[in-house]
């Protein structure tokens, strides 16, 4: 609990590779683990570092700015408003595909699912119009089928193969 | 490329969120991925509830007219998870009494006309959503001259807009004069582009348009020519009128030509359909393959006679109302429905594989609220689908 006089609670996040983020406590509260971390350490003194064993410092800081901004967005009431999906597009728009799974497998760990579910869409999106090949490559898939049965299958849904974007 | 060197992966959980997500398309080109994905999109079980993630994702306007007046009530509906509950979003009711000439929708987005005796402020922007309305400055020709016009709702994938088209059009026979584009952005900055239509038509029938991959199209006729019906197409993102497309089934009789206004234009595998009652018991679906010359080819055949749980009062594709809205499809090659609109307020999902009609329960108590149904009241039911 904060004390009397103390305006802001900012709680300590130690990544894997080794670095100390101060992050206040509205924002670090988003994160599943934090919260329970806490919900079960009740005593847990205020200047407790939590450790993430999972999560390095890259994709943390990705998602602190990300969820910063959707907790502002709800205390000005600006949820689901275009400024949200502005923030939204702004955001992904530089991402690389590495940096989305590292987001995605760092969100899943610290159990935001908001911004799992927005990360989701997102790749979901970003793979529509992909080819097959891409595909492969963006999940390490190993192509198993011999030329042949390939063939067969782009065959069958030819319609499927027109209007896909360039890798 | 270099993304490809280093790298995690997403474990299988994520895959399969991944999937259900994606439009059928891209499930049916992922399938040869590798030997798992494929058995995992061929799978029923796989494919039943993407198909139902697809369809939970229709939202119904529903427009009820008043007979003899010109004004109404609109509702939007949404699908429950299933796609056979319709929840209905709440009634949005005019500012004042309107009148209305026309209504658009795309996605969950609404433009119509709400008051037509004012000339700065007739057209609005309804969000079915948020249930925000806004005022757009009409083009001014259009309300000078109290022509008749036709809205379109668009969404332009390149530009990122949606876009407002107005269609206005003169005369008996309804010749279409000009076309007027606005880009829906701040107040500020949206303004009306004015084209000329190619061809001399007509556009006297039911006027709905649809959009796939860009390109807006309508079913119009051409007046000196006999009468014969054409697919007018137009790009959204340039906004240049395409060369027409003939129907694939010129309708029988000459004059007066009724053939047309039984067409729909539909969308389905990214691609332009047509739904054509050919007999009182025959309704045929034809697809428009645009990659090499326009060839129509005969997708499905739907029969009264071999129809499942047929609705009583659907006796003819004549007669009785059959109006094809919509596809979802399954990334199984077959299995897919269709949304139907049978009586002006009722609704089907039609199973193109097993050709069962399936009702969609809708809940429009809240709207006799509003307005209690007259003896002479009805409904006219508008759709639209909602992209995510």
């Amino acid at each position: 609990m904060s004390k009397l006089g103390q305006a802001k609670r900012i709680i300590f996040l130690k990544t894997a590779d080794g670095q100390l983020f101060e992050v206040d406590e509205p924002v670090a509260m988003e994160f599943e683990i934090v919260k329970s971390f806490f919900d079960e350490n009740e005593d847990a003194a205020d200047d407790t570092v939590v450790p993430l064993p999972n999560v390095s410092a890259e994709p943390l800081a990705g998602i602190i700015e990300f969820c910063k901004a959707h907790v502002e967005f709800r205390a000005n009431g600006a949820a689901g408003k275009d400024e949200v999906k502005k923030f939204n597009a702004e955001y992904i728009k530089e991402k690389s595909n590495e940096q989305l799974k590292e987001l995605i497998l760092a969100a899943n760990y610290l159990n935001i699912k908001e911004m799992l579910d927005f990360l989701t869409e997102t790749i979901a999106n970003r793979l529509k119009n992909k080819s097959v090949e891409y595909v492969r490559a963006f999940f390490g898939i190993e192509n198993d089928f011999t030329p042949q049965e390939e063939e067969a299958v782009r065959k069958e849904y030819e319609w499927a193969f027109e209007g896909v974007d360039e890798d | 490329m270099k993304e490809r060197k280093r790298g995690c992966y997403l474990p299988q959980d994520f895959q399969y969120d991944i999937l259900t997500r994606l439009p059928t398309k891209s499930l049916v080109r992922f399938k040869s991925v590798c030997k798992q994905w494929c058995n995992l999109i061929s799978d029923s079980n796989f494919s039943k509830l993407h198909l139902q993630k697809c369809m939970s994702k229709v939202i119904i306007f529903s427009w009820r007219r008043e007979a003899y007046r010109s004004y109404g009530y609109y509702c939007s509906y949404k699908l429950d998870e299933k796609g056979v509950t319709a929840t209905n979003l709440g009634p949005f009711q005019f500012p004042i009494s309107p009148m209305l000439f026309s209504v658009a929708f795309c996605d969950n987005l609404m433009l119509f006309d709400h008051d037509y005796s004012s000339l700065t402020t007739w057209l609005s922007v309804y969000d079915a959503i948020t249930h925000h309305r806004r005022e757009l400055l009409p083009p001014l020709h259009t309300c000078q001259q109290s022509l008749g016009r036709y809205l379109v709702l668009v969404y332009d994938a390149s530009s990122q807009k949606y876009k407002a088209v107005v269609l206005s059009f003169s005369g008996e026979l309804a010749h279409l004069d000009h076309c007027y584009i606005c880009s829906l952005g701040s107040e500020n900055e949206e303004s009306w582009r004015q084209s000329t239509p190619p061809l001399l038509q007509s556009v006297r029938h039911k006027f709905l348009p649809v959009v796939v991959k860009g390109i807006l199209y309508w079913i119009a006729e051409r007046p000196e020519k006999g009468y014969d019906v054409f697919v007018q197409p137009m790009n959204v993102a340039t906004e240049e009128f395409m060369a027409s497309i003939p129907v694939p089934c010129p309708p029988q009789d000459s004059f007066p030509p009724s053939g047309n206004y039984k067409m729909k234009l539909l969308e389905m595998k990214e691609s332009l359909c047509l739904a054509n009652p050919t007999s009182p018991d025959e309704l045929d679906i034809w697809i428009l393959k645009l990659s090499d010359e326009s060839i129509w080819i005969k997708l499905h055949k739907i029969c009264l006679d071999s129809m499942v749980n047929r609705p009583a009062g659907l006796t003819s594709f004549f007669r009785g109302v059959f109006l094809p809205w919509l596809v979802t499809e399954s990334c199984n090659n077959k299995l897919g429905y269709m949304l139907v609109q049978h009586t002006a307020h009722s609704l089907y999902w039609y199973n193109l594989d097993t050709k069962e009609m399936k009702h969609i329960a809708m809940d429009t108590n809240q709207m006799n609220h509003v307005a209690p149904l007259g003896e002479s009241a009805g409904y006219l039911m508008q759709l639209s689908v909602i992209k995510n």
